[in-house]
């Protein structure tokens, strides 16, 4: 393989990072980023980087409209939070950086299933060093966690991935829809990577534990991966809709009481994950190129939203509601930018979310799914309420905390204000992001009837908020865990771990005494016959003998009349 | 905390609001999902599902709240912040002008 593509162009610098001075390596963080960049746009549409391995041929490259997109956005996100964390000392962070956002395109990338599976390991491996370096025993405990699903994941993937190999005799990564057991297994580990309901714990779990700069990492790539893998393997799949459907809707209420405002931003994440999703299940040329818009889209504002919570964390040393309001008037150039993110996220006209998530809905209502469609309309108000309200509100406005941070230091805020201007310039512009989609693009966002109905949701639901708050209903950021259902593998088998471990010792232990003491009966029962004197060891006259040898002589010859 | 959002954020809202469901009437929404045709239905829905939103979470809470401690200590939500990944810094007089020009200490 090519030393200058792109997933090895961040392995290379990730292998040397250690080596460097600080301020190189933190040059390093941006600098690879745009190389890698110009690597992917060198490839022309096709098979490239194709090396034989055991019989097996490895597809590294395989570039098409829908992998390039994808390799460009993640190319963007891995500049954005290089700029971000240019501050960032911390060697551990900064190869893990690397490592990750090259895996991640590598995996984007990957022609094969086997190729996938490598850099779908390599994602979870190098994303977890941004977890432990918080350095805490929760964080620990929390990237362990975190890690172990993770691995599941691949795990899944590779068990499939034999299977399908198996049935099919290809290690092609092409469409693969539900069709087999094979098949069903590596939809599963796309699903746990995707953060599927049940399965979605370890995203709003591990993001909130990871480091300030970490969490904006983590929040481009692994499940935005996931989105891409199930839209080349899974378009169409009908149930993709229900599934997309759900996640939209329940992260909404658990995101609406977390404290923890990077914890918000990850069950939004979720929901995000929900359309693209639906996008992906209807499997239009419309929704796909949805999808595809969307998550271009999200990553960005997604970023944007936590890189200006992390540099309220940065600079106040907490990211809870409870603790936090008023920031505004400290920290005047976060608060506009998080507004941007917040704006883009809940879709308002001339900001990106608008441009790209009205695919999806299109797409819907064109195919009559229009219950989904009705939920998805639900959702948009519903993200309105935790990430377009709730983050800036709770944050830089509300009850003022008394705490005067300063502003954030000049690179995030640099870091902050280019995304945020790509989030206002795709908006404004959206043919740009047009012409980067899968397929043609015949869509118009900018129409009256667009605008009005969209501003009537999101207007009436921003007089909801005020009713809500006036009225003294909307409930309080209080300091709080809110239980989801994690809690099965964090406390409840644990709990009933140690009855479960003395229960099966307890059997164990009373089968194994009623054993021998089986055992000792036979024995002494044998010892007995065979003693000197007993039945066994008496001397036999020969006639006895005779007469035995007669009678079964006699039973073989009747048994062999019939 | 209830009640403190200022008039003047509330009155261009409300303006803005009324404008809307006005021109509900008079731009054709060319609506093609069944029921999407009711008059103001966008703004209907809007606000019932974020008042049903935020009543069903508020609900969800009395449910599923535990204290912050609760995972620890095999999580961080009841953890400090480690100071060594921060840079906390507060605005006084003396500060403020080089924290907005973007130097730090």
């Amino acid at each position: 393989m090519s030393l200058l593509s792109p997933p090895m162009i961040y392995l290379i610098a990730a292998a040397v990072c250690g080596l460097l001075p600080a301020r190189w390596r933190a040059a390093l963080l941006l600098a690879v980023p745009a190389a890698g960049l110009v690597s992917v746009l060198s490839y022309a549409p096709g098979l490239h980087e194709n090396v034989s391995v055991v019989g097996f041929d490895l597809v590294f490259v395989r570039m098409d409209d829908l992998a390039r997109i994808f390799a460009i956005i993640f190319s963007i996100a891995a500049a954005l939070a290089g700029l971000y964390a240019w501050h960032v000392r911390d060697k551990m962070q900064q190869v893990a950086t690397l490592a990750y956002a090259g895996a991640a395109i590598g995996g984007v990338l990957a022609g094969d299933l086997i190729t996938l599976f490598l850099w779908w390991e390599g994602t979870a491996l190098a994303s977890v060093f941004l977890i432990w370096a918080r350095r805490t025993p929760g964080a620990m405990a929390t990237g362990m966690r975190y890690l172990i699903i993770q691995v599941l994941s691949g795990v899944l993937l590779l068990a499939g991935l034999l299977l399908h190999f198996h049935d099919t005799g290809s290690i092609a990564f092409e469409h693969l829809g539900l069709v087999s057991t094979g098949t069903l297994l590596i939809f599963l580990a796309f699903g746990i990577k995707c953060a599927f309901p049940l399965m979605h714990n370890w995203l709003q779990d591990a993001y909130p534990a990871a480091t300030v700069t970490g969490t904006v990492v983590l929040s481009a790539f692994t499940t935005k991966m996931a989105v891409y893998a199930l839209a080349r393997g899974y378009a169409g799949t009908e149930i993709l809709i229900w599934i997309g459907a759900v996640m939209t809707l329940f992260p909404i209420f658990f995101a609406e009481i977390e404290n923890d405002l990077r914890r918000v931003l990850a069950y939004s994440l979720n929901n995000q994950l929900g359309f693209m999703v639906v996008g992906v299940g209807i499997g239009t040329e419309l929704s796909l190129n949805g999808t595809a818009a969307h998550a271009f889209c999200h990553i960005l504002y997604k970023s944007l939203l936590f890189m200006s919570v992390g540099a309220v964390l940065y600079r106040t040393g907490t990211s809870k509601a409870s603790e936090l309001g008023g920031l505004w008037k400290s920290m005047p150039i976060t608060a506009v930018c998080c507004l941007i993110g917040a704006a883009s996220i809940s879709a308002f006209p001339l900001f990106s979310g608008f441009v790209s998530k009205s695919l999806i809905l299109s797409a819907a209502s064109n195919e009559g799914h229009y219950l989904v469609w009705f939920a998805l309309l639900i959702a948009s108000a519903g993200v309105l309420s935790h990430s377009g309200i709730k983050i800036p509100y709770f944050t830089f406005f509300a009850e003022d905390s008394g705490k005067r941070p300063a502003e954030a230091p000049l690179h995030m805020r640099a870091a902050m204000i280019i995304t945020a201007f790509l989030c206002v310039f795709i908006g404004v512009v959206p043919a740009s992001l047009y012409s980067l989609l899968p397929y043609d693009v015949d869509y118009a966002a900018y129409t009256p009837a667009h605008i009005l109905t969209q501003m009537q949701l999101l207007c009436f639901a921003l007089l909801a908020f005020v009713f809500l708050m006036r009225s003294g209903l909307h409930p309080p950021e209080v300091r709080a865990v809110n239980v989801d259902a994690d809690v099965v593998y964090r406390r409840w088998i644990p709990a009933l771990l140690p009855a479960l471990v003395a229960g099966v010792a307890r059997i164990f232990s009373s089968g194994q005494s009623t054993a021998t003491g089986i055992v000792a009966r036979l024995y002494s029962g044998i010892e007995r016959v065979s003693s000197p004197g007993a039945v066994l060891a008496r001397g036999w006259s020969v006639g006895s003998m005779m007469f035995i040898v007669i009678i079964v002589m006699a039973f073989v010859l009747f048994a062999n009349l019939f | 905390m209830a009640g403190n959002i200022p008039n003047k954020v509330i009155k261009p809202l409300a303006i803005t609001c009324v404008v809307l469901f006005v021109l509900d009437f008079l731009i054709d929404r060319h609506p093609h999902v069944p029921g999407e045709g009711f008059p103001a239905f966008y703004a209907i829905c809007g606000f019932l599902a974020f008042t049903l939103i935020v009543l069903g979470a508020k609900q969800l809470r009395r449910l599923i709240k535990q204290p912050e401690d609760w995972y620890a200590p095999h999580a961080v939500d009841a953890e400090v912040y480690p100071e060594s990944g921060l840079e906390k810094l507060e605005v006084t007089e003396a500060n403020k002008a080089s924290s907005i020009g973007g130097r730090t200490p």
